[in-house]
């Protein structure tokens, strides 16, 4: 393996990495804006340039391997100047308009520029300018900002595998261009947004809703699908305004799919009540959860032989396991399943590998490992195995056919936790209100088996609990003693008990999760 | 170290009264032909001086359209946390971005004048009104409108010239 030295800092990098690579692996920033970690090099910004001893030049740190024995300046004077050089470049045409460009706060050429370059231009000359072109889709292209690092390009050819955008004439000319007949409609497209340094590539669903340095993050992972993609949920005021890419290098993620990135809109404006209801003499009455608990203590206790219970594959592994602490280990339910979309559609795969799937569930495989197989439980209550029936739910996009409406009226007694109560309204006997996944916390394990933990960005709605918390109150009272309090500790229970889970906690799941299956 | 009290032992000119009445009368008498300072608050107000830091206005263009393109470096270099913005898709094809609410919880600002000079379009700026006191918490919650009517107040630098012509005095 290589071993170079870097501003007097010996490193050891494996075969075929670039200087650029070995550099910022270890703690050195060398500014860079055509080269990104997931394409191929294109070597056209001219921003990474180097001394390397014996080289009568500056050379290109993204294109040059690193050698044994080299050796590498990136403080030196020429250096310092050539990055002052290209940034005025840069900034030729440059409009400036940061206070309106939605990328200013993340913008590589503001950082770039406050770091390495002049504070002042020498550009008397009126700049060109460009109109802004909608390029279809949710993307604005200010061509105005563009520094043609080509990433944008290379990313349809190379990760997405269909090229959509190329460079329009050569030289001064050169512009960012979509080919005839095409709009960025490509379920890949918000990518590009986020790879783009500058703010060339605006996303319209964000545009001027925010500026990104007053928005908090938090780690969550994409239930838009079982690849799980691992997500930041960027929030203020109590409303998420973007889902942005979380890379998991552990299972190779890199990217996100436009499902998931618009993803949060289906948790808008989700339409529930602000506290439990049950229905009496066919009217909806509102309850506290204090008393909605009790008389579930009672009933459920009452006749544990006919009921049955359904996780979901919406649910946390938290949940679904809560689920069947209850109902299979207290009540002595036989009856345990879980809800879960059909699979409609096959997955998609692209290019480097980024898989969408079919199936449209974040947690198929914990809510299976935990409550067994998923099983037609409307049959069931068809043929009268099941008479009384606690539901959790969690899908967004749930519609009940008016079949399994029917079917539902069957029951003696209905219990729903659920985000949201219109498809209910006719047929649940007892509807509690329960977090989405952007207000409460837990696990899912994808379609490869990683166990991901996502984190609480906003706070539920007054009267709405997270659906861990509730099973957990409801646990308590059947069984005192259980000595769980919180997610954390469900999750510990777990871990003891299945041993599919064993000694995963949220502490050492960390960002990117442990695998399940390999244990 | 001990101290003697010694009693206060009026002269027998201020016993009589009448000479301290009559200074006073002419102290009086003197002020009523001098230059006066009070004025007649609230009839009358005190112009301030030049660059003085009161209540906030947002700037018009010449066709009365306001400033503000909603970047948000004002409320980022508040250090009191006071000014909330919505910002939209501007109307006019000459810039693109605007603000649609733009609000100062003016019970929170410090007048520090941060917004000003944080401001890249001059858009916002503190002015020389300083009798902005209101009956209620939320008529100190200035919405986009009162922050433009104080540019209206204010823009022709006759605040206070216009205050007395109106009253008269
Ligand atoms: S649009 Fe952005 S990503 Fe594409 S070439 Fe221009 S600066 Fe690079
Ligand atoms: S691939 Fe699936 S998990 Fe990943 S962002 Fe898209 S919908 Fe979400
Ligand atoms: S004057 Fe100071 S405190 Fe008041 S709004 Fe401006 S920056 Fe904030
Ligand atoms: S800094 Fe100026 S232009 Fe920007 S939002 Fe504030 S008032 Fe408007
Ligand atoms: S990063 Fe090396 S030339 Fe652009």
């Amino acid at each position: 393996m290589p071993t170079l030295k870097i501003d007097d800092k010996e490193i050891t990098v494996e075969p075929g990495a670039s200087v650029l690579q070995a550099a910022l692996a270890n703690g050195i920033e060398i500014p860079h804006y055509c080269w990104h970690p997931a394409l191929s090099v294109a070597g056209s910004c001219r921003l990474c340039l180097v001394e390397i001893e014996g080289s009568p030049k500056l050379q290109l740190s993204c294109a040059t391997e690193a050698r044994d024995g080299m050796i590498v300046r990136t403080q030196t004077e020429s250096v310092k100047d050539a990055r002052k050089s290209m940034l005025e470049f840069f900034l030729i045409n440059h409009p400036l308009d940061c206070p309106i460009c939605d990328k200013a706060g993340e913008c590589l050429l503001q950082d770039y520029t406050w770091k390495y370059g002049t504070s002042h231009s020498r550009m008397v000359e009126d700049k060109r300018e460009r109109p802004t072109k909608d390029l279809g889709g949710n993307i604005l292209l200010y061509r105005n900002r563009c520094v043609l690092c080509s990433r944008c390009v290379r990313f349809y050819q190379e990760v997405v595998g269909d090229p959509y955008l190329f460079i329009e004439h050569r030289g001064y000319h050169s512009d960012i261009s979509i080919f005839p007949g095409k709009g960025l409609t490509h379920k890949m497209t918000g990518n590009i947004v986020e790879i783009c340094p500058v703010g060339c590539l605006i996303d319209k669903d964000f545009l001027f809703h925010a500026r990104v340095w007053n928005l908090q993050r938090s780690k969550s992972v994409c239930p838009g699908c079982s690849s799980g993609c691992t997500i930041y949920l960027e929030h203020k005021d109590r409303r998420v305004f973007r889902i942005r890419n979380r890379e998991n290098p552990a299972i190779g993620q890199q990217w996100i799919c436009d499902d998931g990135r618009y993803l949060y809109h289906r948790y808008e404006n989700l339409n529930r009540p602000e506290s439990p209801w049950t229905r009496q003499a066919g009217e909806l009455k509102p309850q506290t959860w204090e008393q909605a608990m009790i008389y579930a203590v009672e009933a459920l206790q009452k006749n544990p032989g006919r009921l049955a219970a359904i996780g979901s594959a919406f649910a946390s592994c938290e949940e679904n396991y809560l689920m069947r602490k209850i109902f299979r280990q207290i009540l002595g339910c036989e009856y345990l399943s879980f809800y879960a979309p059909a699979i409609e559609e096959a997955d998609t795969v692209y290019r480097s590998g980024f898989t969408i799937r079919g199936d449209k569930s974040p947690n198929r495989k914990g809510a299976g490992l935990l409550l067994g197989d998923q099983t037609d439980f409307y049959q069931a209550i068809e043929s009268g195995r099941i008479t009384r029936l606690f539901l959790i739910n969690g899908d967004p996009l749930l519609h009940l056919t008016l079949e399994q409406k029917r079917i539902l009226a069957k029951l003696q007694e209905l219990w729903v936790l659920d985000i949201q109560s219109p498809e209910w309204d006719s047929v649940a006997a007892h509807f509690w209100p329960i977090a989405c996944f952007t207000e409460t916390q837990g696990t899912f394990v994808n379609a490869v088996g990683q166990v991901q933990r996502f984190q609480r960005a906003l706070q539920p709605p007054q009267g709405v609990r997270p659906g861990w918390e509730v099973l957990l109150d409801l646990l308590a009272r059947l069984a005192p003693g259980a000595g769980m309090l919180s997610a954390a500790d469900v999750l510990d229970a777990l871990a003891m008990e299945e041993p599919a889970w064993r000694s995963i906690s949220y502490f050492k799941l960390g960002d990117q999760g442990l695998p399940i299956e390999s244990r | 170290m001990s101290v003697k009290p010694v009693a206060y032992q009026p002269h027998w000119s201020d016993r009589f009264y009448l000479f301290a009445v009559l200074k006073g009368m002419v102290i009086t008498l003197k002020h009523f032909f001098k230059k006066k300072y009070t004025v007649q608050y609230p009839e009358v107000k005190w112009p301030v001086p030049k660059g003085h830091r009161g209540a906030i206005r947002l700037n018009k263009d010449e066709q009365g359209r306001m400033l503000c393109v909603a970047c948000e470096m004002c409320s980022t270099a508040c250090p009191a946390k006071c000014i909330t913005m919505k910002a939209a898709v501007s109307p006019w094809p000459d810039r693109e971005k605007y603000p649609l609410t733009f609000e100062i919880n003016m019970l929170r600002c410090i007048l520090c004048g941060m917004c000003q000079e944080a401001c890249p379009e001059k858009a916002i700026e503190l002015t020389e009104i300083y009798d902005f006191s209101a009956y209620t918490r939320q008529d100190l919650i200035w919405d986009r409108e009162r922050l433009l009517k104080n540019y209206d107040l204010t823009c022709d630098g006759r605040y206070f010239e216009r205050s007395r012509e109106e009253t008269g005095l």
